[in-house]
C-alpha cells in the first residue's frame, strides 16, 4: 500500500466540502484544523483559501473520530498475532481515533508498571490508545486490582475481559470504582451453563455435535450483574452481549434508572449460529453467534439505543491457531479495519445511529471525548473521520495493515470507505491509505500485505 | 455432489441406497476363498486417526487391503501434533506423500469437514468419526445390517432380483442411550430415516440435545423429521420396536452427573432380562460396540438371545464391506458420490477377469 506523508501538524489543514454529521444534526461546512484543534468551522467553500493543505471531502460524511470500546492490541504476550503499532494502524484505517486496549494481555494490565509500558508503547501511534485495567489482580477473579492507584493514573475502565463468576467480588468492584469514576465491565456468561462452549446451544450445535452455551448463560450472569449494580449504584457495562433476553434485561434496567450500559460486537449484527455450520473457525466467536431472532433483537437494541456501543471486538490470533479443530481454535475476529464499514453499511441501521454507537456514546462511556466522538466546534481537539459512503471496497484489494488474518471479510464488498482519519490534528489516513509516521513505518511493513 | 464422505445426510436417500447395493457386492466378495479384488491397485489410503480406535481403523484397513490399495497409517501418538504443529500442517504433510483418500477420525466435531477444505483435488476425505457429530460408515454398516436382516439377499446372491432395493420402510427402530454425545446415533438417524424407517429416540433428557424437537426439525428433511419421535421411557415403546439400537454408555459421562447412578440407568434404559421377555419375536438388537455388558444389555440377555437376534457380529462384518463400497465409489471409479451411472459390477467382475484376486 502506498503511504502518504503526513503534513506537519503546525500547517493548517482544511477538510473541505463534506457533510458534517453530529448528534445535533447535519450541515455542510469546511473544517480548519491547526495545532491539534479545530480552528474554524466555516460555510462550505470558504475554508479553502490560501496555501492550506486541503482534504477534499466532497460527497463524504465528516464525523467525530470513532472510539472502540473493545480492542485487543496483541502486546504484551501475543506479538505473533498483532502489535500495538499494527493494531493502531488498523484502527486508524477503520476510522477509529481511539481504542480501549483490553487488559487481558500476558501479563494482564493490573498495575501501574504495565500501564506505563502500554502508554510508552502507544505514544505517537496512528491512533490514541486508552488503557483499561483488570478488575482483579492477575485477572484471576480472586481479589481487586489496585483500582484506586490505576484511577489516579487516569484509568476509568476496569474489566477482566470476560465473566466475573463471583457476584460478591463484582459488588465490591462496583462499590470501589464508584467514587473513582470508573466503569466496571463484564461479559456476562455462566461457566456452569456452558459459558466456555464453542457454539450457542440450539438446533445448530446439536446437529453439529458441539457443546453449546445456552442464551440463559448470558442472561443469568447479566441479571446477576444488574442486580448487583442496583444495590451498589456503580457504573456497570455489559460487554459484547449476544442474546435477545439480555437486550431486554438492559432495556428494563435502564428504564429503572440503573447505571448500566451495553455493547455488541459488529460481527454479531452480521453472523448467526447457522454461519458456523461448516466448522469454519473464523465463525467461532466470543460470545458465540446466536439465532436470527437474537440478531434481530441486537439490531433493535442498537436502534433504540438500549445497546450503547458497537465494538470491533478485535481479537487477533496467529494464522495457525485458526487451523485447529473448531472447538479448540481460539474465538474472535480481526475486526478493526472492517467494523465501521459493516455498521455504516448495515441495511437496518441509520448513519446517525451507527455514529452514535461507534463514536459519540462510546467516547462518553470511556471518558474519552477529547480523543474521539466529541463535538465538531472551534477549540475542540481535532479527531475526525471522513467516510465515502458510496465508495465500494474490499479488504483484499485495499490491503490490510493488521498483522492478524483472522477475518471472514477479506473478499466482502463493503461500502462506507474511510478516506481520511485525523488524530489530534494529524492526518493519519488520507485517500483511504495510511500515512507514514515516524517510528512506525518499520513496524508496519511487517504487517502490510 | 460430493467427492468426500462427511455425513450421510448429504448423500440423500438415493446415495445411501446405492452404497448399500454396492455393499451387497462386497459382502459377496468377502465370502470368496480369497476375498480380494484389484479395484484400488496403485491407490493409497491414509488413515489419520487423531483419536484412539480399534474397530473402525481395522475395518477401514481391511476394506482398503481387500481392494488392493496401499494403506498409510497415521496416529496422533506417532505424530508431531504435540510439538505445536497445527491440524492443517499435519494433514498437508500426509497429503504431500501422495494419497488418494484420507480416513479422518478426531475427537473434535467438524475436523473431517475442515480437512476436506484443505484437500487437493483428487483426494477424498472420509469421515471415520468426528466428535459427537457423525460416523457415516457406521451408519452405513448399521443400515445395511438391518436391511439384510429384514430383507435377506434373494437366493443369497446380490442382484438376483431387480426389485431388491435397499429399504427400511415399515420398521420401527429405537435408539437407546446417550444420544447427545453420540456420532453413531446421528449417522444412524440420518440413514434410517432416509431409508424410510420410523425412529424413536429413548433417553433421559440429560442425554438428549437441549431442545430435541427443534434439533430434529431443523436437521432432517421434513418427511424424515416427522418419522422421529422422542421418549424418555424404554418401557413405553419397547413392544413397538422391530429394532433396539443400543448406544454405548461411557462410564465417565455417566458418573459425571448426567444420570443419578448406573443402576438407576439400567433400571430405566438397560435391556434387562425382564425387558428381553417383552421384545417382539422378530425384534433384533444392535450395538456399535464395545458393549458394556450389565449396563446397556444384561450379560445373560446377550448370551441367551440367539445369534440372529443380536446383530453385533454382523454389524462388524458388514462394516468391512460397507467401507469397501465407500472407498470404491470415492476413489475407485473416479466418480463422485452419489452417482447413478457407476457400475458396481465392475469391481468383482474385474477381479474375476484378471484373476488377480488371488494375490
Amino acid at each position: 500500500m502506498a503511504e502518504q506523508q503526513s503534513p506537519a501538524a503546525s500547517e493548517p489543514l482544511v477538510l473541505a466540502g463534506g457533510e458534517i454529521v453530529e448528534r445535533t444534526g447535519r450541515r455542510h461546512a469546511d473544517i480548519t484544523v491547526l495545532d491539534g484543534r479545530i480552528a474554524a468551522v466555516d460555510p462550505p467553500g470558504t475554508g479553502r483559501d490560501g496555501s492550506a493543505h486541503v482534504i477534499d471531502a466532497t460527497g463524504c460524511v465528516v464525523a467525530a473520530g470513532l472510539v472502540d470500546l473493545f480492542s485487543r492490541l496483541g502486546e504484551p504476550g501475543n506479538e505473533e498475532a498483532e502489535t500495538v503499532a499494527t493494531a493502531t494502524a488498523a484502527a486508524a484505517l477503520g476510522g477509529f481515533t481511539a481504542v480501549l486496549a483490553q487488559p487481558d494481555t500476558d501479563p494482564p494490565l493490573d498495575r501501574l508498571g504495565q500501564l506505563a509500558e502500554l502508554r510508552r508503547n502507544a505514544a505517537g501511534r496512528h491512533c490514541a490508545v486508552v488503557a483499561a485495567a483488570t478488575i482483579t489482580a492477575d485477572r484471576v477473579g480472586k481479589r481487586l486490582s489496585p483500582m484506586a492507584e490505576l484511577a489516579d493514573a487516569g484509568v476509568r475502565w476496569f474489566t477482566d475481559v470476560g465473566p466475573l463468576a463471583d457476584s460478591g467480588l463484582l459488588r465490591r468492584a462496583l462499590q470501589y470504582a464508584g467514587p473513582l469514576g470508573g466503569t466496571v465491565s463484564v461479559r456476562p456468561a455462566t461457566a456452569h451453563l456452558g459459558g466456555t462452549a464453542a457454539m450457542a446451544e440450539g438446533a445448530v450445535s446439536a446437529r453439529m455435535g458441539l457443546a453449546g452455551e445456552p442464551a440463559a448463560s448470558e442472561e443469568l450472569a447479566a441479571n446477576a450483574a444488574i442486580g448487583v449494580a442496583r444495590i451498589t449504584g456503580g457504573r456497570l457495562h455489559l460487554d459484547r452481549i449476544s442474546a435477545a433476553r439480555t437486550v431486554e434485561l438492559v432495556r428494563v434496567a435502564k428504564a429503572e434508572g440503573i447505571d448500566v450500559s451495553a455493547s455488541v460486537a459488529a460481527e454479531h449484527l452480521y453472523f448467526i449460529d447457522v454461519d458456523a455450520d461448516g466448522y469454519d473457525t473464523l465463525m467461532r466467536a466470543e460470545p458465540p453467534y446466536r439465532t436470527a431472532q437474537d440478531q434481530a433483537a441486537l439490531v433493535a437494541g442498537v436502534n433504540d439505543r438500549t445497546i450503547d456501543a458497537v465494538v470491533s471486538g478485535h481479537s487477533p490470533v496467529p494464522p495457525q491457531a485458526k487451523d485447529l479443530p473448531f472447538d479448540e481454535a481460539p474465538p474472535g475476529v480481526a475486526a478493526l479495519e472492517t467494523c465501521a464499514a459493516l455498521l455504516l453499511g448495515h441495511p437496518d441501521i441509520s448513519v446517525e445511529t451507527a455514529l452514535d454507537a461507534l463514536a459519540w456514546r462510546p467516547a462518553e462511556l470511556a471518558s474519552a471525548t477529547h480523543l474521539g466522538g466529541g463535538a465538531i466546534e472551534p477549540g475542540q481537539p481535532a479527531n475526525l473521520v471522513v467516510f465515502d459512503l458510496e465508495r465500494l471496497w474490499t479488504l483484499a484489494e485495499r490491503g490490510s495493515v493488521s498483522m492478524a488474518r483472522n477475518t471472514p471479510h477479506r473478499n466482502r464488498q463493503m461500502g462506507a470507505m474511510v478516506t481520511a482519519t485525523i488524530v489530534a490534528g494529524r492526518t493519519v489516513v488520507t485517500d483511504g491509505a495510511l500515512c507514514s509516521m515516524a517510528g512506525t513505518v518499520a513496524a508496519l511493513t511487517a504487517g502490510t500485505t | 455432489m460430493s467427492t468426500h464422505l462427511l455425513t450421510l445426510g448429504e448423500l440423500g436417500t438415493q446415495g445411501i441406497a446405492e452404497l448399500l447395493s454396492l455393499t451387497d457386492r462386497f459382502v459377496e466378495v468377502g465370502r470368496r476363498p480369497i476375498p480380494r479384488v484389484p479395484a484400488l491397485r496403485g491407490r493409497t489410503v491414509a488413515t489419520l486417526f487423531f483419536e484412539e480406535s480399534t474397530r473402525t481403523r481395522l475395518a477401514f484397513e481391511t476394506a482398503a487391503k481387500r481392494l488392493s490399495a496401499d494403506v498409510l497409517n497415521f496416529s496422533a501418538a506417532s505424530s508431531s501434533l504435540s510439538k505445536g504443529e497445527s491440524l492443517r500442517d499435519t494433514f498437508e504433510t500426509v497429503q504431500a506423500m501422495g494419497i488418494h483418500a484420507a480416513v479422518v477420525r478426531h475427537r473434535s466435531a467438524g475436523v473431517p469437514a475442515q480437512i476436506a477444505r484443505w484437500a487437493d483435488d483428487g483426494v477424498a476425505v472420509l469421515n471415520g468419526g468426528d466428535g459427537w457429530h457423525a460416523h457415516p460408515t457406521q451408519g452405513l454398516q448399521d443400515s445395511y445390517t438391518l436391511w439384510r436382516n429384514f430383507s435377506p439377499m434373494p437366493n443369497g446372491q446380490p442382484g438376483a432380483e431387480a426389485a431388491d432395493e435397499p429399504t427400511l420402510a415399515g420398521l420401527r427402530i429405537g435408539i437407546v442411550g446417550d444420544i447427545v454425545h453420540s456420532r453413531v446415533a446421528r449417522s444412524d438417524i440420518e440413514a434410517y430415516t432416509a431409508l424410510g424407517a420410523s425412529i424413536v429416540l429413548v433417553a433421559p433428557p440429560t442425554l438428549l440435545p437441549a431442545q430435541p424437537r427443534d434439533w430434529i426439525d431443523c436437521w432432517l428433511p421434513a418427511d424424515a423429521a416427522k418419522r422421529v419421535e422422542i421418549s424418555h421411557s424404554l418401557d413405553d415403546v419397547l413392544d413397538e420396536l422391530d429394532v433396539v439400537g443400543l448406544l454405548r454408555c461411557q462410564r465417565e459421562r455417566m458418573v459425571n452427573g448426567l444420570i443419578g447412578s448406573v443402576p438407576e440407568y439400567v433400571a430405566r434404559y438397560g435391556l434387562t432380562a425382564e425387558r428381553a421377555q417383552r421384545l417382539r419375536p422378530d425384534a433384533v438388537i444392535t450395538h456399535p460396540g464395545p458393549m458394556n455388558r450389565g449396563i446397556e444389555i444384561a450379560g445373560a440377555v446377550f448370551e441367551d438371545l440367539a445369534a440372529n437376534r443380536v446383530l453385533v457380529t454382523q454389524q462388524v462384518s458388514h462394516g468391512v464391506a460397507a467401507r469397501m463400497a465407500v472407498l470404491f465409489r470415492l476413489i475407485g471409479s473416479g466418480t463422485a458420490l452419489p452417482n447413478t451411472d457407476a457400475t458396481p459390477e465392475a469391481a468383482p467382475s474385474e477381479a474375476d477377469s484378471t484373476g488377480r484376486g488371488s494375490a
